[in-house]
């Protein structure tokens, strides 16, 4: 997406298709060179936070969604899918979050400028 | 004493990760009906990893450690009984009674009892801590805190558990002499590279581990070793565990240094075991039963046990995976070789960055990572693929560089 498309829905860039993804998971995408780990709870929100575990580098957006909670598939570490704050250990070092919200069937993400 | 008799679908004895674990997978496949999970740690069920490292380091608030949060339970319907444990099993009438008088029954239970530390066999044994519960992490701080900086602390054992506590302490002010009776870290278990290496971390920490070396008696003051006595504020013992299997034996289920079961499921119709107290076979080792007492043994257990009560195919068995930090350097072992004929170094050692592989015959039975070298998922295929040691030359291209985490 260009940054003109991107001004035009206010700084969100579209990440994905809503209906693509089911509620309890998360995913990774990939979006102007980085990597987030976009999630939708049981509870029908959305939320998005980097995709690098802080503490050995798993892949968030490949574990598991509970509640509010990304657990990393490597260690266990978990983060809160809208805030980025660690929830359980190994990971000290919280995760940095972004708004997400669903527009029709449209995923987007307020990435900072 | 009066009975009150509870029932519940799903009974969970054992407070810990595999029980966790076991509950939350019920609930994320749909299971409706009732779970009690019954532990005899006063806190909720959580993971032990974090015990000898941050915890024993009095860093991090102990709510960090919850296997869930103590919300979760009431949101999803688990009801906790804490401080209480299981003294009989009836595995025919489908009926557990409790110490505290009371009892239920269920239609599936889950062993998952853990296990529970070695005590030295050396006079004045009671003079050593053990670390197994939030609560001995926090006395063991408490009391290298109260001994004072500098002063002088004696970890008995080079395992893991020895290795982490040796370092944490160390790290918040203890003088740490670490025994180990073998000649090298982790008992030998694996291998002499990442011992040296491992050893040099703790050198630069300012623990001084002596190999060779058992104590042969505690006094309260000093750990003795033979005639020389060691000065000793604080002794910590990290000599091993033993499944907490009892309440299974006098079941009359088949155990042998663990509950036996397949997966997760005991040869009783409806009883599963999993984590620290059950022994499964592994295809890795070569369909022998093995038990492994590691954080992601329990985790993929109460998982397996899960999917095994709701009559759902659990995938075959993972590379068995332990990792292990201290002194900032993290290790991840995937795959299993008690015994093995050779061991290759991967990249440099010098680097903090690098591989052991661990060769039985021809092929790289486990991989020791060290920081990252190769991400832990490519080294757990690599040898759940029962790979070569031609094949080693491979993983090496394919290893980022040096010094480079993933």
């Amino acid at each position: 997406m260009t940054a003109m498309e991107r001004a035009a829905v206010g700084g969100f860039v579209t990440v994905a298709r809503a209906s693509a993804i089911e509620p309890g998971t998360v995913h990774v995408v990939e979006i102007d060179g980085r990597s987030l780990c976009v999630g939708l709870t049981e509870d029908g929100e959305w939320g998005a936070i980097d995709n690098v575990c802080t503490h050995d580098g798993g892949v968030l957006g490949e574990g598991e969604l509970d509640d509010n909670a990304v657990e990393c598939p490597r260690h266990g570490g978990r983060f809160d899918l809208f805030s980025g704050r660690v929830l359980s250990l190994p990971p000290v070092i919280p995760v940095h979050a972004y708004v997400a919200r669903q527009i029709g069937d449209e995923v987007q993400v307020e990435l900072d400028a | 004493m009066a009975s009150r008799l509870s029932s519940a679908d799903v009974l969970l004895i054992g407070g810990g990760v595999a029980s966790a674990r076991c509950a939350r997978t019920l609930r994320r496949r749909g299971f409706t009906g009732s779970i009690v999970l019954v532990g005899e740690e006063p806190a909720l069920p959580y993971n032990r990893p974090p015990l000898s490292k941050e915890l024993l380091r009095g860093e991090v608030d102990p709510a960090l450690i919850a296997a869930e949060p103590a919300e979760w339970y009431d949101r999803h319907h688990v009801q906790l009984w804490t401080d209480v444990a299981v003294v009989e099993l009836d595995v025919g009438g489908r009926l557990a009674r409790l110490d505290d008088g009371r009892a239920i029954s269920f239609e599936r239970c889950l062993i998952a009892t853990g296990a529970e530390p070695r005590i030295p066999r050396i006079d004045g044994a009671p003079n050593a801590h053990t670390l197994r519960t939030a609560e001995d992490a926090i006395e063991i701080h408490r009391q290298a805190t109260l001994v004072g900086d500098g002063a002088p602390v004696v970890i008995v054992g080079g395992g893991f558990i020895g290795v982490e506590v040796a370092a944490s302490l160390a790290a918040i002010g203890s003088s740490v002499t670490l025994l180990e009776r073998s000649a090298w870290l982790w008992a030998g278990s694996l291998g002499e590279a990442l011992s040296s290496w491992a050893c040099g971390h703790l050198a630069a920490l300012g623990v001084d581990p002596r190999f060779g070396a058992t104590a042969s008696r505690l006094d309260g003051r000093s750990a003795w070793i033979g005639e020389q006595a060691l000065p000793a504020g604080l002794v910590v013992a990290g000599v091993g565990v033993r499944p907490r299997e009892d309440l299974a034996a006098a079941a009359g289920l088949d155990v042998a240094d663990g509950v036996l079961v397949d997966g997760a499921r005991s040869a009783a119709t409806g009883i599963f075991a999993a984590g620290d107290v059950a022994r499964a076979p592994h295809p890795l080792a070569d369909g022998e039963r093995i038990r492994v007492e590691h954080w992601h043994a329990a985790r993929d257990g109460g998982e397996a046990a899960a999917l095994g009560m709701l009559a759902l195919d659990a995938p075959p068995p993972r590379a068995p995976w332990v990792y292990t930090e201290f002194a900032g350097q993290l290790v991840d072992i995937v795959g299993w070789a008690p015994d093995r004929d050779e061991e290759r170094v991967l990249g440099d050692p010098r680097m903090d960055s690098f591989a052991v592989a661990y060769l039985r015959g021809d092929r790289v039975a486990q991989l020791a990572v060290v920081n990252g070298w190769l991400p832990v998922e490519q080294a757990r295929a690599f040898v759940e693929s029962r790979a070569t040691a031609t094949e080693l030359a491979r993983l090496v291209h394919e290893a980022p560089h040096p010094g480079a985490a993933n």
